[in-house]
């Protein structure tokens, strides 16, 4: 969904991934710039917002941001209707998120389409703990996907990875 | 029931009544609390007015869904939307769920603010949750313990392969050093071992008991380097006392061996490898199964061995007189099983001496 008003693009944007992934703390990050080591769930949706400009147009990021899935919640695809785009949050200390983010991305292809999203590779800063290996990355890379490694913690790429979003979905307005 | 009581019910319960109108207008019905007035301020005009156009806020999205269920005009079905947080300047935020059910032909929207039971929700779904990712967590554990049990069981193989390594080198030095003195039997306790080994291993001993007849078959003369050459070399017929020397050699073998801190009874079993199962042997005198197994196989293969090879005081007998005497004198002087095994490799053509 795309709605323009006195040049101020509104863009829905979800974000998705497995529970405790860091897509809250990603939203936090950007939006607040904070950035907090308790873990605290989501429950169902919490919604954001952040203008910023993109491709030299006002963009106002619309976040939704969904409640992980697992075992116990499921991703309600009506909450997805009228995204423009989303960002599949991927846990780098837990490989199962992958699986998951893969699910994910399959739903949300037959839901809306190929709508851009972003692949984030998140908790990027854990390094003794790291789970998916690069070559790992580099498959997803080689099926099309645009893969980018964040963290909350330390703010690496996370205003890259929403603003290669915003970018992504101009040019798919284009 | 009057209004109030009604208004004061809907207080206690955290929930609001709207009502869509033809207009997509949303009455609110009765005077709403104050946290609606406070997330929904802007929304709401002076008649009691509230629009909900903005398909990109929650319930903008839910109104889609809600308007496809108020059209099958089911009475009295609640579809919820389950449940979303509003944000509340500075920082905070209500957790809400919104319903839309039908009522006599009127499209009834519910909002209720889940202060407790959404607290309640939060707190056992993060528990939860904290749970799976602790067994992850714990799983992850195990797999890198296991992966590091792994690196140290093979590091732990890679330094017991250079032991076996040096030792064979210096069970292979004594062997040089015991057979310099006799030239007449060189090569004799390697031939000797390589025969125990075949034995064993038809046999089914495990690999770690045939290691253990290979390293004793190789040094089981290791006592002649006590007997003096002129005995050793001695081409003619040896007196009492020569024999009783030569036979002296088991026990100085054991003597020198068992200062070794080997992982096999390897001293015992060059001790006893000329000692007879009907104990008309050597030291000891033992007899059946209190001689070792390993150096029952070593008494067989080194008669064998010896027979079939050039001595200083005769010339070889050859194989078929040495296996001539295993088989006449099996169950007197030698393990009947040790000797029929014996028998089979050769008689199968497994088994020759290099």
């Amino acid at each position: 969904m795309s709605i323009e008003t006195d040049n101020l693009l509104k863009k829905k944007v979800c974000m998705l991934g497995a529970f405790s992934v860091g897509k809250t703390s990603l939203v936090r990050r950007y939006v607040d710039n904070i950035f907090s080591e308790k873990y605290q769930t989501t429950i169902g949706v919490k919604i954001d917002k952040k203008i910023v400009e993109v491709e030299g147009k006002q963009l106002a990021f619309i976040l939704w941001d969904l409640a992980g899935k697992d075992g116990i919640v499921d991703l309600r695809t009506s909450y997805l209707r009228g995204a423009s785009g989303y960002l599949l949050v991927v846990d780098k200390t837990r490989t199962n998120t992958l699986q998951i983010a893969i699910d994910i991305q399959k739903t949300v292809r037959e839901n809306l389409g190929n709508i851009p999203f972003i692949a984030l590779i998140n908790k990027w800063d854990l390094e003794g703990k790291w789970d998916i290996g690069e070559e790992v990355i580099t498959d997803l890379r080689t099926k099309g996907w645009d893969v980018i490694k964040t963290s909350a913690k330390t703010k690496q790429s996370v205003d890259e990875a929403f603003k290669a979003l915003g970018s992504k979905m101009i040019y798919q307005d284009k | 029931m009057n209004n109030t009581t009604i208004r004061q019910i809907l207080n206690v319960l955290d929930t609001v009544i709207l009502e869509r109108h033809a207009d997509g207008s949303y009455e609110i019905w009765k005077a709403p609390p104050i946290w609606f007035q406070v997330l929904f301020d802007q929304s709401i005009n002076n008649q009691n007015k509230m629009a909900i156009k903005d398909e990109t806020s929650f319930l903008g999205n839910f109104i889609v869904d809600a308007a496809d269920h108020w059209n099958l005009e089911i009475d009295g079905r609640i579809l919820w939307s389950g449940a979303w947080e509003e944000l509340v300047e500075p920082g905070g935020n209500v957790l809400l769920e919104a319903g839309a059910v039908c009522l006599e032909g009127r499209d009834i929207l519910i909002i209720r603010a889940l202060f407790h039971t959404g607290e309640e929700y939060k707190e056992a779904l993060q528990s939860a949750r904290e749970e799976i990712i602790a067994a992850d967590n714990l799983a992850m554990l195990g797999k890198e313990l296991e992966e590091y049990n792994g690196y140290l069981e093979q590091e732990v193989q890679k330094r017991i392969q250079q032991v076996r390594k040096t030792l064979d080198g210096i069970i292979e030095a004594i062997t040089v050093i015991t057979e310099m003195r006799d030239p007449y039997t060189a090569g004799h306790q390697k031939r000797v071992a390589d025969l125990a080994c075949a034995i064993a291993e038809k046999m089914g001993l495990d690999p770690e008991k045939i290691e253990s007849l290979r390293i004793a078959g190789s040094l089981h003369d290791i006592g002649k380097i006590y007997i003096p050459t002129e005995i050793l070399c001695k081409p003619g017929k040896l007196t009492n006392l020569e024999i009783a020397m030569l036979q002296a050699h088991s026990q100085a073998g054991y003597d020198i061996l068992s200062n070794i801190d080997f992982p096999w009874p390897i001293a015992e079993i060059v001790l006893q490898h000329h000692e007879n199962i009907d104990g008309s042997g050597y030291p000891e005198g033992l007899s059946g199964d209190n001689i070792l197994l390993k150096a029952r196989i070593l008494r067989v293969a080194d008669v064998v061995e010896s027979m079939a090879s050039h001595r200083p005081y005769r010339p070889t007998l050859g194989s078929h007189n040495a296996l001539e005497e295993i088989a006449l004198n099996k169950g007197i002087l030698y393990d009947v099983d040790v000797a029929d095994t014996c028998l089979q490799i050769f008689k199968e053509g497994s088994f020759q001496f290099v």
